[in-house]
């Protein structure tokens, strides 16, 4: 455990070791306050915060591959992936605390946006159980995109590679209903099921249901299983 | 190939494993891969049959009302109800030389979609389909649709919702799903002003599964409030029952009947203002002793015969008129402001409901009541009747008799009812052992107010379910529905442009500075 919490720990830094952590945050609150700003301005009402969160599982998406690229591939290209191999901590350990840290960054990331919370607040009268649903699900899904980011990056060198692989697999995740128009029967009713895009609008719209919170976070420990079985894999190649 | 060879046998010197050893290395993971994919359905198998949905916002938005659960759950689970809808967009529109980019009935399109999602989410016997008639190719949608569900395109229009189930169809319009609001002003768009799409769906399903419509007779023919008359205003009510797949029907000319029509499950008397005549008593009494259903409002101040009903029964219905004396019933808040204004005279909130069926979901909501006469079950009830209040005032209300000064009203002791005074009861009394019904039940409320479109508005559970516990339906008695809160916001133009520099630029402007800051001071 103490291990899990060094790595995350030395994880969680390493994000602000060059401006770049910051630059990313500079330029995600633009956006987010360029989607947050469209959508106050044209509809005028405190209600927004479904389709902003909605709009910022997206703006998610964009951004996870971005992140998650370098948790291995970059440690792979320098080299350091062999130190980090043989220090005394299990690779479930490595994993995680790689993920965990990611996951905080990404929440750090996203924390100025409560700050929007406060500007419905004073202006008009927002609907905080809907709010907090939102968040809720907008970390669920954050940590499948990450889940998944990590496990292309623990599978190749390359950065480049593994954003794009990554994008294409959370894109191919978010059209499970398209494919599903062109099946039927049970095939169609696990693919209706595995539509992410169903289980997100759930979070955005204010419902808490077991079943998006099982899905999500099922779907992220399969991520990690096949992760950490990449990473083992390193041992017996 | 050379390099290959080198490669695998510095692999297995580092690793001392032969090629054999690392194909059941790779098939052990593999095996592993599999079985964790295997989990992952089946939790996710079971967390779909087994779960719970919490509806986080402020007025319960997405929760089904609990009559559209129990139509539902009248679905057999080897039938299926499909939902066709024909969605067509609107596109940008124009009305008074002003273009808007979103229609009403967009918004309802979006809003209807969440409602057939939480159908779907609540009962697997709902099936959903979406045509576009958005597409360039519209026309060959709905020959997919003949050819689907047979229904010729000519009869569609767009935005039709067509509900099938067993063969038997019904078609339901979009269009009469909600009321729009147009704006004020021309920075707004126009909003949705009520929607209702949930219980057009619901009355619909219900027309197609059930095999026997509810029949309620409404009494005429003593000045009661006409159900067809704009005058009166219980348009509202009548509406409401038809949704809940009742059938109308008027008993005109009493005069002629020896008795209840046989296909009567609820009889309505909505406030008769003409005396009744004994033989019609005596045809309300006996159709009562056979086990009827009646609602029974009553007008105050105004004596027809009918309480002789209620006296049988062991009620005592006062001659006075029911007045609250506790301040906080009688006015009404006004918004957040805090002030309060008072209402009408004889007007006042009752929150104090009796314990039956029909108001034990109205608890923490309020009933406005107006011009409401007292009726009291006696201390001892005649055999075989058991009757439970259910509306009272508080303690410091009382009933006037001397209501034609109800300005200068106030009570006095000995000669007022003292409070809490009961002005609505729930009645049963057995019937003779062979009649359908086992025993009769009767609504008697003092007042005709809580029938009027002014109450239905916003309150009409507490009118309904009494219908609804008549007509045996008690499994429909629902919670009232908070209304959605008016989230408008209103902010200035200086505010907009004050959002506009700290949103895109003061606060990212902020991280990125405080940012290369903290590193230019780590480099150093």
């Amino acid at each position: 455990m103490s291990g899990f919490i060094t790595l995350m720990k030395r994880e969680f830094m390493v994000y602000f070791y060059s401006p770049m952590a910051y630059a990313i945050m500079a330029v995600f609150m633009f956006l987010a306050g360029f989607l947050f700003l469209s959508s106050l301005l044209v509809r005028q009402d405190a209600g927004i915060m479904r389709e902003f969160l909605s709009s910022l599982s997206i703006l998610t998406l964009i951004i996870s591959p971005m992140i998650t690229m370098r948790l291995f591939a970059e440690e792979k290209k320098s080299g350091t992936i062999e130190m980090l191999m043989t220090a005394p901590v299990r690779d479930a350990a490595i994993v995680l605390a790689k993920f965990t840290a990611a996951v905080f960054f990404y929440l750090l990331i996203i924390s100025p946006t409560v700050s929007y919370i406060i500007i419905l607040k004073v202006y008009g009268n927002p609907d905080f159980g809907s709010i907090i649903s939102g968040y809720i699900g907008l970390i669920c899904t954050t940590m499948v995109f990450f889940s998944v980011g990590i496990c292309v990056s623990a599978m190749t060198s390359n950065q480049i590679v593994c954003a794009v692989v990554t994008f294409i697999i959370l894109m191919a995740l978010l059209m499970m209903d398209f494919l599903a128009n062109y099946t039927s029967g049970t095939l169609r009713h696990i693919l209706d099921y595995a539509d992410f895009k169903t289980h997100m609008v759930s979070f955005a719209k204010g419902l808490i249901d077991t079943r998006d919170i099982v899905f999500f976070l099922s779907t992220s420990a399969f991520f990690l299983f096949i992760t950490i079985k990449a990473v083992e894999s390193r041992r017996w190649k | 190939m050379k390099y290959k060879e080198l490669e695998n046998k510095e692999a297995v010197s580092r690793t001392g494993w032969t090629g054999w050893k690392k194909f059941l290395v790779v098939l052990n993971v593999m095996l592993a891969i599999v079985i964790a994919f295997a989990l992952l359905l089946e939790v996710n198998y079971l967390s779909s049959r087994h779960y719970m949905r919490r509806d986080m916002t402020f007025a319960q938005e997405f929760e089904l009302a609990d009559i559209t659960k129990n139509v539902l759950k009248q679905i057999p689970e080897t039938e299926k109800v499909q939902l066709h809808l024909l969605r067509k967009l609107d596109e940008a529109y124009t009305e008074n030389g002003r273009q808007y980019t979103n229609a009403p009935v967009n918004v309802a399109l979006l809003r209807l979609n969440d409602i057939i999602d939480e159908l779907k989410q609540y009962s697997g016997s709902v099936e959903f389909f979406l045509y576009d008639l958005n597409t360039a190719n519209a026309k060959v949608v709905l020959e997919e649709l003949k050819e689907t569900i047979g229904i010729v395109p000519e009869s569609c229009r767009a935005n039709d919702l067509i509900i099938i189930y067993k063969g038997r169809k019904k078609t339901v319009s979009v269009n009469e799903m909600f009321t729009a609001e147009n704006p004020t002003d021309y920075a707004s768009q126009p909003k949705l002003k009520s929607f209702f799409a949930e219980s057009v769906i619901t009355s619909a399903i219900r027309e197609l599964i059930e095999d026997r419509k509810t029949v309620i007779y409404f009494m005429t023919g003593h000045k009661e409030l006409d159900k067809d008359s704009n005058e009166d205003g219980i348009g509202i009510f009548a509406s409401l029952l038809l949704k809940e797949n009742c059938e109308l029907k008027k008993i005109e000319k009493f005069s002629t009947y020896s008795e209840i029509p046989p296909d009567c499950d609820v009889l309505v008397i909505p406030s008769a203002g003409k005396k009744f005549q004994e033989f019609e008593i005596q045809t309300i009494s006996g159709y009562v002793n056979n086990g009827g259903r009646i609602l029974i409002l009553l007008r105050a101040m105004t004596d027809t015969g009918i309480e002789k009903i209620a006296e049988d029964l062991g009620l005592k219905v006062g001659n006075d008129l029911v007045m609250e004396g506790d301040k906080s019933y009688t006015q009404i808040s006004m918004g957040t402001s805090g002030l309060a204004m008072p209402l009408p005279e004889g007007q006042f909130y009752v929150d104090r409901f009796g314990n039956h069926i029909i108001t034990e979901k109205l608890a923490g909501t309020a009933l406005l009541c107006q011009l409401a006469r007292s009726v009291t079950p006696s201390e001892k009830l005649p055999d075989g009747v058991e009757a439970v209040p259910l509306l009272m005032t508080t303690e410091k209300g009382w009933g006037e008799t001397d209501y034609r000064h109800a300005d200068k009203a106030r009570f006095n002791s000995g000669k007022d009812l003292q409070g809490p005074v009961t002005f609505a009861v729930a009645v049963t009394r057995k019937a003779a052992a062979d009649n359908i019904h086992n025993q009769a039940r009767l609504v008697i409320v003092g007042s005709h107010f809580s029938i009027e479109d002014a109450v239905m508005n916003f309150m009409p559970e507490f009118t309904l379910n009494s219908v609804r516990w008549l007509a045996e339906k008690e499994n429909e008695i629902s919670i009232p529905r908070k209304n959605p809160e008016n989230r408008m916001i209103l902010f200035s133009e200086n505010d907009a442009t004050f959002l506009k520099w700290l949103l895109l630029l003061i606060m990212p402007a902020f991280i990125a500075l405080f940012g290369f800051s903290l590193w230019l001071i780590r480099r150093r």
